[in-house]
């Protein structure tokens, strides 16, 4: 059970939240949720190894929520990919700054989406 | 006179074999001595059972009378909340008084262990100060309403004990070992350790909870032999010896067969005697636990009962329903506790994810607010999936998390409990649906964890419970392709995960005006049916009865099945009957209906919602067995299935013609 990578999605769009569930194909627990306060709370309870965060939740949210959710003690440690449909809102830098680890800009296909966390989940020793 | 080497191995063997029954018997006896000893801890409990009031003095007397019989006693002691207060001997061992066990260094562990477990627990040998070893052994002892009242403690000379159980002569030989907690051999404590590295027999004996190997040697063969070899010509004498005593030998053997069979007799009859007192003490141990569980909801219920106005009743109304369905629960467990063989069977319904969580949080949603836990849940399944049927045995699924919702609420220790249902992927896809369970209490460690899913098994807790809610939780999750695990959270606290396969629903019933118009199918069906409803149990029968009337066109009743006979004829579309009926049961009614060429449908209900009864109901002709309690929704879902499978066509089609 240690070896099941836990990913949260912050994502409150349905299809997107089907297009995750759809796209990975590894052994893993994945918890949705669809915003920031309930994400907060996730966190706490689950300690996630991936954290995933949509830029484009309703309520005009920035990057400082990477921050915020980034603070917590329990999602220090987890890789952190941050999706958004807007170049604008995403600049690289910031965002990196912000806490993301790796940024994804929509529409981003499967294989984009299963490269970037397996080659994570790769990389870490947790999983093995 | 020569003696061959065959005749040599056959007595070695046969020397082996005399040492070997002569450990036997030595254990055997040293057993009988060691049960016996330890039942005045028993006396002691009785003192307090019988005379909750008693004095030092009557403390004295029994324990005057005890002791005087078992010279290897040192102390007998009473230790109200584990507080040496009474002793024997108080000359002796006046500086025990006083001592709190459950906080004194050395005997605090398995003081705790012995009131937690509700068994006797002993500890040794320790060393005395006088010199020598001593055993102690600590019975718990709990008032009538459960509660711990405190110990009875047993102090004990060993090497009295033992010089008094075992010849000086089989001393000689014989070593004695303990077997430490995970079964390995422990420190030898009476005799020669080298017994147990050279040839040797051995036999184990208990002292209470504790093990001892007894070892005997058998080295003395090769000087005995010798002896006999040197000594041929003395055999010959003896030969003679004996053929001259022959015929009082053969008496003196004829008696010592039957001695030894009447012992061995005995000795059966009392090990079946101890057998049975202890199952007997596991029994009353069991029913006062599931008492216990039993009054706390029906205490509930009685208080809502007294509500005096009727919103206040309406308020209660959920409440009592959650308490009679907690009672149900617990009946149900302790029937699969009582006859394991009975497997729940697997039925799979319909569920919402969101909905289900609901049900789980009003299911627990007593037992957070007494015990004032905080609790919370969330739904992290992805949001596409409130609007799709899932399939599992809800019963299952919901016993199992109330389970582990409620055991962290009571034994956690912790402050909040929350629970998460999100979904689980296997490698290439596969769906599980998965409830994470955490708290930030003390967590589960060491042996507990490996026993807690064991049945009965309560860990170190001092709450109330009866132990097999973990066990039934996994169990029963297993059973439908899941599982329940445990581990510790990164954070402290625990962490369970309770996993079902995810199974989406076969036929998808959109929730549009299809929806309403099956309902409709369905009411106006069941308001064409004349029902016949047969149930001895005068509340249920007036229950059952306001119910249908409600929903059918007629309702007749009859009190139980001899009468459902004289009464029954064919108008009727359909028959509920009862399982448990004097003078005719449900599946003698059902039998004897359909002999009678009855084709309209029977319904049973029963109570046991395990087991065979819903077979051997099925089987005698009954179409359909609903769990007792009769509800509105479960009737109505029996009728709606049976309309589906064409069972009221011809019922339809009569009313139709």
């Amino acid at each position: 059970m240690n070896t099941e990578p836990e990913i949260i999605v912050v994502v409150d769009d349905p299809q997107y939240q089907q297009f995750f569930l759809d796209s990975l194909q590894m052994r893993c627990n994945i918890s949705f949720c669809a915003s920031v306060s309930v994400a907060s709370d996730l966190i706490d309870l689950i300690h996630p190894d991936i954290l995933i965060v949509d830029l484009d939740l309703t309520g005009d949210i920035g990057l400082s929520v990477i921050a915020e959710l980034r603070h917590n003690s329990a999602s220090k440690e987890a890789f952190c990919i941050v999706v958004s449909s807007s170049t604008e809102k995403l600049d690289y830098t910031n965002a990196i700054a912000a806490g993301a680890n790796t940024l994804l800009i929509k529409p981003f296909s499967e294989d984009q989406l299963t490269s970037v966390i397996e080659s994570y989940i790769s990389q870490t020793s947790n999983f093995k | 006179m020569s003696i061959r080497f065959s005749d040599l191995e056959r007595h070695q063997d046969a020397v082996a074999s005399q040492v070997e029954s002569a450990l036997l018997k030595t254990t055997t006896e040293v057993q009988r001595a060691i049960d016996e000893v330890l039942v005045l801890t028993d006396v002691l409990s009785s003192l307090v059972y019988i005379k909750p009031d008693f004095t030092e003095s009557d403390f004295n007397r029994v324990t005057e009378i005890y002791g005087s019989k078992h010279p290897a006693v040192l102390s007998l002691q009473l230790a109200p909340n584990g507080v040496v207060t009474y002793v024997s001997n108080p000359e002796a061992n006046r500086s025990a008084i006083g001592h709190d066990l459950l906080s004194g260094e050395s005997s605090s562990t398995s003081a705790r262990l012995a009131r937690d477990t509700h068994t006797k627990i002993s500890v040794g040998p320790v060393p005395l100060i006088q010199g020598g070893q001593a055993m102690i052994t600590r019975d718990p002892i709990f008032s009538e309403n459960g509660e711990f009242w405190g110990f009875a403690t047993i102090l004990i000379d060993l090497n009295t004990f033992v010089k008094q159980h075992v010849s000086e002569v089989e001393l000689a030989s014989i070593a004695i070992r303990s077997v430490s907690e995970d079964g390995k051999p422990g420190e030898v404590f009476i005799g020669n350790p080298d017994v147990f590295k050279n040839d040797h027999v051995e036999y184990p004996v208990n002292f209470g909870d504790r093990r001892w190997i007894f070892g005997a040697t058998d080295t003395l063969i090769p000087e005995v032999s010798n002896f006999i070899i040197s000594s041929g010509f003395l055999a010959l004498v003896a030969l003679i010896c004996a053929f001259v005593f022959a015929s009082s030998y053969k008496l003196i053997t004829s008696r010592t067969i039957l001695e030894e069979t009447v012992d061995l007799r005995t000795q059966s009859l009392q090990d079946a005697l101890e057998e049975l007192s202890s199952q007997n003490r596991k029994r009353n141990q069991l029913l006062g636990m599931v008492a216990h569980e039993l009054r706390t909801p029906l205490s509930a219920i009685g208080m809502m009962c007294d509500q005096h106005n009727d919103q206040e009743w309406r308020n209660a109304r959920q409440q009592v329903a959650r308490n009679v369905r907690d009672i149900i629960y617990t009946l149900d467990d302790m029937r699969l506790l009582v006859n394991p063989n009975l497997v729940r069977p697997i039925r799979f319904e319909q569920f919402n994810i969101t909905l289900f969580n609901e049900a789980i949080a009003t299911s627990v949603a007593s037992i957070v607010a007494a015990t004032g836990m905080s609790y919370k849940q969330f739904d992290a399944t992805p949001a596409a999936m409130n609007d799709l049927l899932l399939e599992t045995d809800i019963y299952r699924t919901r016993v199992a998390l109330t389970n582990v919702i409620r055991n962290a609420c009571l034994h956690s220790q912790g402050s909040f409990v929350s629970m998460v249902s999100r979904v689980h992927l296997e490698q290439g896809g596969g769906l599980y649906l998965d409830w994470l369970i955490a708290d930030d209490g003390v967590g589960i460690a060491g042996d507990n964890l490996e026993r807690m899913f064991e049945p009965g098994e309560r860990g170190d807790t001092r709450a109330d419970g009866t132990g097999l809610g973990l066990y039934i939780s996994k169990t029963w999750i297993e059973e439908i392709g899941g599982a329940v695990e445990y581990r510790l959270r990164k954070t402290g606290g625990s962490e369970f995960l309770v996993r079902i396969p995810l199974t989406f629903a076969s036929s998808i019933e959109p929730k549009s005006s299809g929806d309403d118009s099956s309902a409709d199918r369905a009411n106006a069906l069941l308001s064409k049916l004349n029902v016949l409803m047969v149930e001895d149990e005068a509340v249920l029968r007036m229950l059952g009865q306001k119910l249908l009337e409600k929903i059918v066109n007629t309702v007749e009743i009859a009190e139980d099945g001899q009468v459902a006979l004289t009464r029954f004829n064919t108008s009727y579309d359909l028959v509920l009957t009862d399982y448990f009926m004097p003078n005719i049961t449900g599946v003698e009614l059902a039998r004897e209906l359909r002999n009678q060429g009855y084709k309209g449908v029977i319904i049973g209900v029963t109570a046991a919602t395990m087991g065979d009864q819903k077979n051997e109901m099925l089987t005698a002709g009954v179409d359909y067995v609903i769990s007792k309690p009769l509800t509105r929704k479960a009737f109505t879902e029996a009728i709606v299935g049976l309309a589906a499978q064409g069972r009221f066509d011809s019922c339809d089609e009569a009313l139709h013609g």
